[in-house]
């Protein structure tokens, strides 16, 4: 009983909220002795601070948010002769994080204090349970610590390196390669053999795991270095770890023990100081851990933590509340019903650019604004509102702790990708891009993958990568590409289907015989206009798939079906499509239908090809009006679209062209959930995580052809067929 | 099959050099390729991207007419470079890594690839390799296998052994998008 009476102070303050006081000025400072053995700095320090109303937290280690979660990772036991030490910071830590809110519960003048305290009381309460777990569990836990640990166990499940330069003395870094770098230290060269994983986790592109980025750190900012393998920890030894001993993670293992060996021999041969190091090697390992293995006599702490840490990190939100995801790519809110996403990005013009980066955020601003209320969860009920925002917006409207990581988008000349057609990627924008393309990116950014098909269909049939010497078809191809319109895949069709479309076009000033046509009362004319609203097979199958077909003129007097639609598909196979085409044109002053016959037939194997024609033909059978007006027209310049009717009809003279969505969301109920939920493995956004982890390896890896799910790409999405 | 042919060529021909410039997209493979050889050489291209110092809109196998002296200077200079380039990644090997592995990640880099060894454009032979390109560009090539288009976009010819063989309507509206075309298997083709 004794035991919860903190919990239910909290619980007395979350329901008397009347007014807090926080007394300005205040300081507490919390020293936590951690007992490295490496070079981790001997003390920790938490500040707390009372400025301007508002309660400060400062860990002083790696600008880590203050989070239980965090707290606990710092008193992970390294041999049982550390356990009493650990155990005893555990304890001081648990009672402080407790003291704390009461301390801030009972003392309560001050108003300004209530919302910052609110937020974090309500998240205390729902973890007072896993306190209070562990309070129970805290004797269970001393005599569940079992035999004493041999000194300097091999870990058995290394997930992290941690390589730190003091800069103390000269050394230099060549080019790394995925695993190793030659580097020149005062003792004489060496190799040091990096880890990274595969930069399967998009979310992460922007930090450290490139070499550009891994020798500046070193060589130039002297920070540490960190090396993730996120696979290796959710698929070997997490909660829901497939299997330890399966051929890849033994595979893993025999590495990163390989890899250790080697960096610990190159770490005794420096001189003293040369290079701080620190291996965490622990399941959930980050920085603060105690840096020795982990073994199965620990089992029970680790497991506790690796439970709070995934709850509190995984855990949906509830209306009110807000986290900034692992790894800080995003921070989350849910003001409401409804979610809020912000990125931090910083556009960046490179030189010859006018366009600034404040006028790069006004138009995706607008951008947003056209897209963000149709990313809607799958139950229709709640949305997601993706909120771009610059550092300098994030500074003012955010806290410490809910700052997400910048990110910074180069605004690069329109010339930058040549005339190739490509506006953008995730790290470079033109001042050009378009808005779908723009959506792409961001949700790149906060975490969902391509789903598009890698093989080159605009290539020579059979055509190589230039490095790996693997053609196009099996580069890349474990990723599973989906029929459903994805805006990662086909970020138009996405885009258009899930919004309400409405084009005004009108005819040329100068072009008589189109007018003639929009007014004719004849049933020519009447079909003309049905065909000119349609899209054109070219516009639904692609560039590169188009590529694939032959075009030829149908006689006028052939007989016609379907005379009223633009297109008659005639048949439509695996990789095959036959139909005929009604494309506008002119004879003589009149406007004139010219009837085309396309025949469409895949090479054997172009699975990209076979995919587009199969979604075209989807498309194509749904009738949906062109996006665009028809190249004979132009878009009605300074009409209001939304005073027009919500039909495809001519109206004032002028065509409109409606198609209502034929999606519910701009994202698949597992995009969603991934964006709101993070990369936790079985964070509730159902196998989409397991899937994007064959989104970027090739179809002959062993990994794909023994692991790839059972899945189709539409399943992985939690969309139906 | 353009590249697998090159890379069928390349083991079989040790003393030519192949030098190719490509780029990736999410969309396409777009590449040129000179097959220089002490007697002969050939061209392919199937997008005309990197076509200096104007845009040319014929597609396929090319063959040179005409070999004059700045044709042997840049046959030596791809050989000695190419030779440079083996040794390095000789070397590499020795350590367990080669020189395409350190090269790393190219997707949608413009690229060249000497001899199998690509090069990115943040190496120092990049310019180098971009001149004689350029060079390389300048001799007097001939269709020999591909299709050709007319000025006008209606049509376009199909030529076989340098002979035109049919010469086919060429549907713009179907095969074009926002100044980019695609057709045979060819593209993407730059209308300006």
């Amino acid at each position: 009983m004794k035991s919860l009476i903190p919990f239910l102070v909290v619980l007395a303050c979350l329901f008397s909220f009347s007014s807090f006081a926080v007394d300005e000025g205040i300081r507490l400072q919390w020293n936590c002795d951690v007992r490295n053995r490496g070079d981790m700095p001997k003390k920790k320090n938490i500040t707390v601070t009372v400025e301007n109303g508002r309660v400060v937290y400062r860990p002083d280690i790696f600008s880590m948010p203050f989070r239980p979660a965090n707290i606990f990772r710092i008193v992970k036991p390294r041999t049982n002769a550390e356990i009493p030490n650990c155990l005893r910071n555990f304890t001081q830590q648990l009672n402080y994080a407790i003291n704390l809110h009461q301390r801030d519960c009972t003392d309560r003048t001050n108003p300004l204090c209530r919302e910052e305290l609110e937020g974090h009381l309500k998240a205390e309460i729902r973890r007072s349970k896993f306190y209070q777990k562990y309070r129970t569990d805290l004797s269970a836990v001393e005599s569940d610590l079992g035999p004493a640990l041999p000194e300097s166990t091999p870990s058995p499940r290394p997930t992290r390196v941690l390589i730190r330069n003091t800069g103390s003395k000269s050394s230099s870094f060549g080019p790394a390669t995925a695993d190793t770098a030659q580097a020149s230290f005062s003792s004489g060269p060496r190799t040091v053999r990096l880890e990274r994983g595969r930069n399967t986790d998009n979310s992460a592109m922007s930090s450290d795991a490139t070499e550009r980025r891994i020798q500046d750190y070193i060589l130039d900012n002297h920070e540490a270095l960190a090396v993730e393998y996120p696979d290796y920890r959710r698929r070997c030894t997490g909660n829901s770890a497939i299997n330890e001993g399966t051929p890849w993670c033994r595979g893993k293992k025999t590495r990163f023990d390989r890899m250790l060996g080697q960096l610990n021999e190159l770490f005794d041969a420096l001189p003293d100081g040369t290079i701080n190091r620190s291996l965490s090697l622990i399941g959930t390992g980050d920085a603060l851990s105690c840096l020795l293995p982990q073994t199965s006599g620990v089992a029970s702490i680790e497991d506790l933590i690796r439970t709070i840490n995934r709850r509190t990190d995984c855990e949906s939100l509830e209306p009110g509340d807000e986290k900034l995801v692992p790894g800080g790519a995003h921070f989350l809110r849910r003001p409401d019903g409804n979610y809020e996403a912000t990125l931090n990005i910083n556009f960046v013009p490179l030189a010859g650019v006018e366009m600034t980066g404040e006028q790069m955020h006004a138009k995706v601003r607008d951008c947003m604004a056209t897209a963000n209320p149709f990313f809607k969860a799958s139950d229709g009920r709640s949305n997601l509102n993706i909120l771009i925002k610059s550092p300098a917006e994030v500074a003012r409207d955010s806290r410490p702790g809910s700052t997400p990581t910048v990110r910074t988008i180069s605004i690069v000349p329109e010339t930058h990708f040549g005339t190739s057609g490509v506006s953008g990627n995730t790290a470079e924008f033109r001042p050009s891009f378009d808005c779908p393309g723009m959506i792409h990116e961001f949700l790149h950014h906060l975490g969902l993958h391509d789903e598009y098909h890698e093989s080159r269909d605009g290539s020579q049939p059979g055509q190589l990568h230039p490095v790996t010497g693997r053609s196009y078809q099996i580069e890349n191809g474990c990723r599973l590409t989906p029929t459903y319109p994805s805006v990662m895949d086909a970020s138009f069709r996405a885009y258009n289907s899930a919004r309400p479309n409405k084009r005004v076009c009108e005819c040329r000033p100068t072009d008589a015989s189109c007018r003639n046509t929009l007014l004719g009362s004849a049933p020519e004319d009447a079909r003309i206009r049905q065909y000119m609203a349609t899209q054109s097979p070219g516009e639904v199958f692609g560039l590169f798939t188009t590529s694939h077909c032959t075009v030829t003129d149908v006689p006028d007097s052939a007989p016609m079906n379907e005379p009223d639609r633009g297109i008659n598909i005639q048949e439509a196979g695996q990789g095959m499509v036959r139909l005929e085409w009604r494309s506008i044109g002119y004879s003589g002053n009149k406007m004139k239908a010219f009837r085309k016959q396309v025949n469409c037939q895949c090479p054997a194997g172009n699975e990209n090809c076979i995919r587009k024609l199969a979604t075209g033909v989807i498309d194509l059978r749904k009738n949906t009006p062109s996006y665009d007006c028809n190249p004979v027209m132009q878009v009605a310049a300074g009409v209001d679209a939304s005073a027009y009717p919500d039909a495809t009809q001519v109206v004032d003279g002028r065509l409109v062209q409606y198609s209502p969505p034929t999606i519910p969301s701009m994202i698949a109920p597992n995009q969603f959930d991934r964006i709101i939920r993070g990369a936790c493995p079985d964070g509730g956004s159902g196998t989409y995580n397991y899937c994007r982890e064959f989104a970027n390896i090739p179809k002959d890896s062993a990994k794909c052809l023994s692991m790839r799910p059972g899945l189709t790409a539409n399943q992985c999405l939690g969309v139906n067929e | 099959m353009n590249t697998l042919f090159i890379l069928l060529f390349l083991s079989l021909s040790a003393h030519s050099s192949i030098l190719q410039k490509v780029r990736s997209t999410p969309e396409a493979s777009e590449s040129q390729a000179f097959f220089v050889e002490k007697d002969s050489a050939h061209y392919q291209k199937n997008t005309n991207l990197f076509d200096q110092p104007r845009r040319d809109f014929a597609f396929g196998t090319f063959v040179l007419k005409n070999r004059n002296s700045s044709y042997a200077s840049i046959q030596a200079h791809l050989k000695a470079l190419g030779e440079q380039f083996r040794n390095s990644d000789k070397f590499l090997k020795t350590k367990g890594m080669s020189f395409n592995e350190l090269s790393g990640e190219v997707r949608h880099l413009t690229v060249f690839v000497i001899d199998g060894f690509t090069v990115k454009p943040d190496s120092k032979y990049f310019g180098e390799l971009d001149k004689l390109f350029a060079q390389l560009q300048t001799l007097e090539w001939k269709l020999r296998d591909g299709y050709s288009f007319s000025k006008d976009f209606l049509s376009v010819e199909k030529v076989e052994k340098e002979k035109v063989l049919v010469k086919e309507t060429f549907t713009e509206s179907f095969f074009c998008q926002k100044g980019m075309c695609a057709y045979r298997g060819y593209g993407p083709i730059y209308r300006n």
